[in-house]
């Protein structure tokens, strides 16, 4: 705290109050996530938290692959990013697809995901989620991998605590919790998109969250106008 | 949480962006109110120092970057002019390779975050694209402080 001019630090964040506002956490974390994927040249990335007292939930996912990887973790109760929550530590598996350790994991992943590592996203010491990366082809994680990892997380960790002094902690976490509810309602969005235009989940999955993005929208925002379309249609 | 809150998060986020990048610090610089550069904050003496110094003299690849609001790569500071600032060098002799980036927020100029190496090298495109993005980050978490409440009754 030596090195930073607070004097300095006040004035120029009254003039940043002059820009606009924030779009809250849900899509700051997502675009956080963005940055990760294309930082580390990894096939893909995921954030996962935890609802109070109970287990993992995926909140971000780059694409299909990575939500398969959440999804058969929080379908198992197990994986190397469960274990990265529950021991607070770093996991790694070259390929998920012949770790012993969760033998039952391959038969619900996509078949592309092959190395992940997760590493335990804190707030005050405690892990309150994983942030997850992936390799598409088998991969020897290395330390440099696993100590980039961690710093990109503790990047996660000061945008939480920022927030978390933003806004009263009810709201972020009402901000969360919305996500991670509306997870579902992301899902019967990429089931009707499959079905009216004939794609792929991941296809569904990465025109809604491009959509998203480019209209500085939440991914589940979106979700629900396009299953309100659906609803209309059928009237 | 006043400005010893926000010194700690500027001062975390920094240390923690150096450290993705792999680089050996990083620094910031900011415009303030009165839309003047100001050194904010360095993750080390050597980068506080390399930051106060371009803010005195004016030169440096921080300075260009907000100038021209595009990356600045400079492989050794201690180069001959153009390539390097020798003027800037002789203050911090520690610090070889500097690559500041310039941060923005609606599409406006903010400041620049600076990463420096106390060896001198080329820096890679991808390095340069991984800079930009971890700006991206930087201004995340400056919005937000600057946005959240018990900042906004300060003058």
């Amino acid at each position: 705290m030596t090195h930073i001019d607070p004097e300095a630090l006040v004035a120029s964040l009254r003039r940043l109050r002059t820009t606009s506002s924030t779009t809250g956490i849900v899509h700051q974390l997502e675009r956080a996530v963005d940055v990760v994927d294309s930082l580390f040249g990894y096939s893909g990335a995921g954030l996962m938290f935890a609802e109070e007292g109970k287990d993992l939930r995926y909140l971000v996912a780059t694409d299909a692959r990575g939500r398969s990887l959440e999804d058969a973790q929080l379908h198992l109760g197990q994986g190397p990013c469960v274990s990265a929550y529950e021991e607070n530590t770093a996991v790694t598996a070259s390929d998920v697809h012949s770790d012993p350790r969760w033998p039952k994991l391959a038969d619900r992943l996509h078949p592309e995901v092959r190395a992940v590592a997760g590493v335990p996203v804190r707030l005050g010491g405690e892990p309150v989620g994983t942030l997850n990366v992936y390799q598409s082809q088998p991969y020897e994680w290395d330390e440099s991998d696993i100590q980039a990892l961690y710093a990109y997380a503790d990047v996660i960790e000061q945008l939480l605590t920022a927030a978390m002094a933003a806004e009263e902690k009810s709201a972020l976490a009402d901000q969360l919790q919305y996500a991670l509810d509306y997870r579902v309602v992301i899902e019967r969005a990429i089931g009707y998109l499959m079905g009216k235009h004939d794609l792929t989940a991941a296809q569904a999955f990465t025109g809604l969250r491009k959509q998203a993005r480019d209209s500085r929208r939440r991914v589940a925002d979106l979700a629900a106008e396009v299953l309100g379309e659906a609803a209309g249609e059928l009237r | 949480m006043g400005e010893g809150f926000e010194r700690g998060l500027v001062d975390r986020t920094l240390g923690a962006l150096a450290d993705v990048l792999g680089t050996d610090g990083a620094t910031l610089t900011l415009f303030d109110d009165r839309d003047r550069p100001r050194a904010v904050a360095g993750s080390d003496d050597d980068g506080r120092r390399l930051e106060l110094a371009q803010e005195r003299t004016g030169s440096g690849p921080a300075v260009e970057t907000l100038a021209h609001g595009a990356d600045m790569a400079v492989d050794d500071l201690h180069a001959a002019r153009p390539l390097g600032f020798p003027g800037l060098a002789a203050q911090v002799s520690e610090i070889h390779a500097v690559l500041s980036v310039p941060l923005r927020a609606d599409d406006r100029l903010i400041g620049t975050l600076s990463f420096y190496d106390r060896t001198s090298h080329e820096w890679q495109p991808a390095k340069v694209r991984a800079g930009e993005r971890l700006g991206e980050l930087m201004v995340m978490v400056l919005q937000v402080l600057a946005h959240k409440s018990s900042t906004s009754g300060k003058s």
